[in-house]
């Protein structure tokens, strides 16, 4: 096997820098543990962070494990049409905001599967938790096998050791963290990720002497922003819109507990909003750059000579860092790929704790334990998928790569679930036994089709078969299992009764304003002045001090404050520390109490000592108070 | 890809594409959820729509236009030869099992300091 180890320079260093690193992040998370004192903290990080550090977050999430081996390795085979998978998620963007965030937000669901009840029934509920599991722990397994191939080339370590020092770390600070360890984490792991693969494209570039040089040396058929349309088999527009810019975006943002939980951490969905535009339309630009760049220079250097024509094209993101970078800059980057690689398994292990505590143990083990045993079981959760994750390895080192792996359980999992989301939140006659079919049916075909790929061949685009059972026809897979899934749920809606309009109120789009007020609580009033199209009102007020109070769920403050707020006794509202770049860490969000006239003086606000602990304010702390809702 | 295939995948992608998008447009204003009465509604309108347009141009200019774009001729990098550069990789050693790369302060083995075609490696297979 060969390694970063070489022949005249020492490695210690590299590798003291990311032991260094990976305990840092350990600490973090752990640091960032005792933010989660329930079951809502563990999985919501108590819905109190800001869109910035949501947004940043999510996309440290998403150039997770493979993204910096994988698409380096594609850009360097297939040029920059490799960048494709990171800006095609554009379209989905308004659904996204609009039709599916705020019902999400507002139903107060923990876990996708959860929704599914709500908006279906309960046998949909069933099937959609084992279509979520199965993709989740699938997913965790080929994200620990990455782990395992990124350490196996970087310190030598065997696969399976690197797979189990790394998942154990992980699941240390999940497990006692929760979601706001894993939010935490993720922003420094974002933030050095970006800047790691940012100046590898920097120094590469330098290195060749400039842009100029490195578009010039690169081969034509490298500079085309999308890849020619079905061919090869490999790597070809059609199938990757397909697998990657249909399937795979949808249930990364849609059906992706983690990512979900992400933005259902924010404070509003105003904030949730600003986020998800952050993230696609600025974060995933300069993520594709940060990810692929490094293959394209690998490519100019070796069209150059100065790397050589067969070079391991998996090597080429640490051939290239290591060439360009001096050794500490160079342990540094790999720390941050070492972190990049634990940010999505993280993210992973994290949502299927949430839907197997939400989905499996609460409603049908332990329906009515202690929110201290539903954290209990969370943390026990968070273990054993980290176990099954490495049980899992073995079946996906059987792939050629790590990208056919993912390709496989994307176009072989996922397009039900994605259909049954998309229909269940975009048409309201969409009923429930057609959700159940796509599902059990939709997951039959695609299973089908594997013993049988010749039922691909007319959802194939001229797309070659190349290879038999889960490699037959590559990516499209996912454009037979969308069509059949699709063909199911509409046939089965006509021909069976879909649920009453006024049940589905706050689940579908077009009813917006209803799950706010659901959300807020229906009996403490009205949503006056709650505008959907700007997202939850926000009015920055005067800075006030805080006291000790009775009831722990609101907030005692005087009507002058409230008329300056907007608000009113029964409105939400958000306390949070001064300082902004703190994200919402110290926050909280609270129910305005009618309070009785100097009680309260104008000027102050009364937070009981359990929220004020929360929240870690102090008494006599000046703080910023808004209205939410 | 020629001028004429190149046309295929935009068309392709940003048709079915556009349809989600579009789709999900009409979603949001017949909803009311995005009210371009106020003006955070209109900056949301106007970021979705310029998003949309951003992508749309990425995708042209490196569709038809950047793939011709390239000097007539480009010198490279001219390299001391106290530099830091591979001579081999990758290199296995018979004396480590973590054998890799191997470094060399000499001066570079290959021409590098000659002028090379601006194309050199032609489409992939």
């Amino acid at each position: 096997m060969d390694t970063l180890a070489t022949g005249g320079e020492s490695m210690g260093p590299v590798y003291i820098i990311v032991i260094l690193y990976m305990a840092g992040i350990m600490g973090v998370g752990l640091l960032f543990s005792r933010f989660a004192r329930s079951t809502r903290d563990f999985f919501l990080a108590g819905q109190r962070f800001s869109w910035w550090l949501v947004s940043i977050s999510a996309v440290a999430s998403l150039v997770g494990s493979y993204s910096f081996i994988k698409y380096s390795e594609a850009a360097y085979r297939f040029g920059l049409s490799a960048t494709v998978g990171y800006l095609n998620d554009w379209w989905w963007v308004p659904i996204w905001m609009f039709a599916w965030i705020p019902f999400i937000y507002y139903s107060r669901v923990t876990s996708i599967p959860e929704y599914f009840e709500k908006r279906f029934d309960r046998k949909t509920r069933v099937a959609a938790t084992i279509v979520l599991l199965t993709y989740l722990l699938a997913y965790i397994g080929i994200n620990l096998y990455t782990l395992g191939i990124a350490l196996e080339a970087l310190v030598g370590w065997n696969i399976y050791t690197g797979v189990i020092v790394t998942a154990v770390i992980v699941t240390v600070y999940v497990t006692w963290g929760g979601q706001a360890s894993v939010i935490m984490t993720d922003l420094f792991q974002g933030i050095m990720l970006l800047i790691a693969g940012l100046t590898v494209c920097a120094l590469g570039i330098a290195y060749l002497g400039g842009l100029d040089q490195l578009w010039s040396l690169i081969p034509r058929g490298h500079r085309f922003g999308l890849a020619p349309f079905n061919k090869p088999p490999e790597f070809n527009t059609v199938g990757v819109f397909w697998q990657d810019g249909i399937s795979k975006s949808a249930a990364f943002w849609f059906m992706n507990q983690g990512i979900l939980l992400r933005f259902m951490a924010a404070k509003s969905v105003h904030d949730a909003r600003k986020g998800i535009v952050l993230a696609v339309l600025v974060l995933m630009p300069v993520a594709a750059i940060a990810v692929s760049m490094p293959g394209l220079i690998g490519k100019a250097m070796t069209a150059s000579g100065q790397l050589p024509g067969d070079l391991n094209s998996k090597h080429v993101f640490v051939t290239v860092t290591g060439l360009v970078t001096s050794r500490p800059v160079f342990g540094l980057i790999m720390a941050a790929l070492v972190a990049a690689l634990m940010s999505t398994a993280d993210t992973l292990i994290n949502a299927v704790s949430a839907v197997f505590v939400t989905d499996v143990w609460k409603p049908y083990v332990r329906p009515a334990a202690s929110d201290r045993h539903y954290l209990l079981a969370a943390r026990t959760v968070s273990v054993a998928a980290a176990a099954v994750g490495i049980a899992l390895v073995p079946l996906f080192r059987n792939f050629g790569t790590v990208y056919q792996a993912h390709g496989a359980v994307t176009a072989s999992i996922t397009p039900p679930m994605v259909v049954a989301i998309l229909l269940g939140c975009t048409w309201k006659r969409f009923t429930p036994a057609a959700a159940f079919w796509t599902l059990v049916a939709g997951t039959a075909a695609l299973f089908l089709s594997i013993s049988a790929p010749a039922l691909i061949e007319p959802f194939a685009h001229g797309v070659e078969m190349k290879g038999e059972g889960l490699k037959a026809f590559g990516y499209m897979r996912a454009c037979y299992g969308i069509s059949v899934s699709l063909f199911i749920a509409i046939v089965v809606t006509i021909f069976t009764k879909s649920r009453p309009q006024s049940e589905l109120t706050g689940l579908v789009w077009g009813t917006e304003r209803e799950a706010a007020l659901r959300f807020k609580g229906a009996d403490t009033g009205s949503l006056a002045g709650y505008d959907p199209g700007a997202g939850c009102i926000k009015q920055i007020l005067e800075v006030i001090e805080c006291r000790e109070q009775e009831n722990a769920e609101t907030v005692s403050i005087s009507p002058a404050d409230l008329v300056s707020l907007s608000a009113s006794p029964g409105d939400i509202l958000f306390c949070s520390h001064r300082f902004p770049l703190y994200g919402g860490l110290r926050s909280i969000r609270v129910t305005a109490a009618a309070s009785i006239d100097g009680e309260i003086p104008s000027g102050c606000i009364g937070l009981s000592g359990e929220r004020m602990a929360a929240a870690r304010f102090k008494p006599g702390q000046r703080i910023t108070v808004e209205r939410l809702l | 890809m020629t001028a004429d295939t190149s046309w295929l995948p935009y068309v392709y992608v940003y048709s079915i594409g556009g349809l989600l998008y579009l789709a999900g447009m009409m979603i949001a204003l017949r909803s009311g959820a995005m009210n371009l009465s106020t003006r955070r509604g209109r900056v949301i309108l106007l970021l979705l729509v310029g998003g949309m347009l951003f992508f749309l141009a990425f995708h042209f200019f490196f569709q038809f236009v950047a793939p011709d774009l390239a000097p007539a001729a480009v010198a490279i990098p001219r390299l001391n030869g106290t530099a830091t550069v591979f001579r081999q990789y990758p290199a296995r050693t018979s004396t480590s099992s973590r054998s890799g790369f191997e470094y060399a302060t000499s001066p570079l083995p290959c021409p590098l300091t000659s002028a090379v075609s601006p194309d050199p490696g032609g489409e992939p297979a």
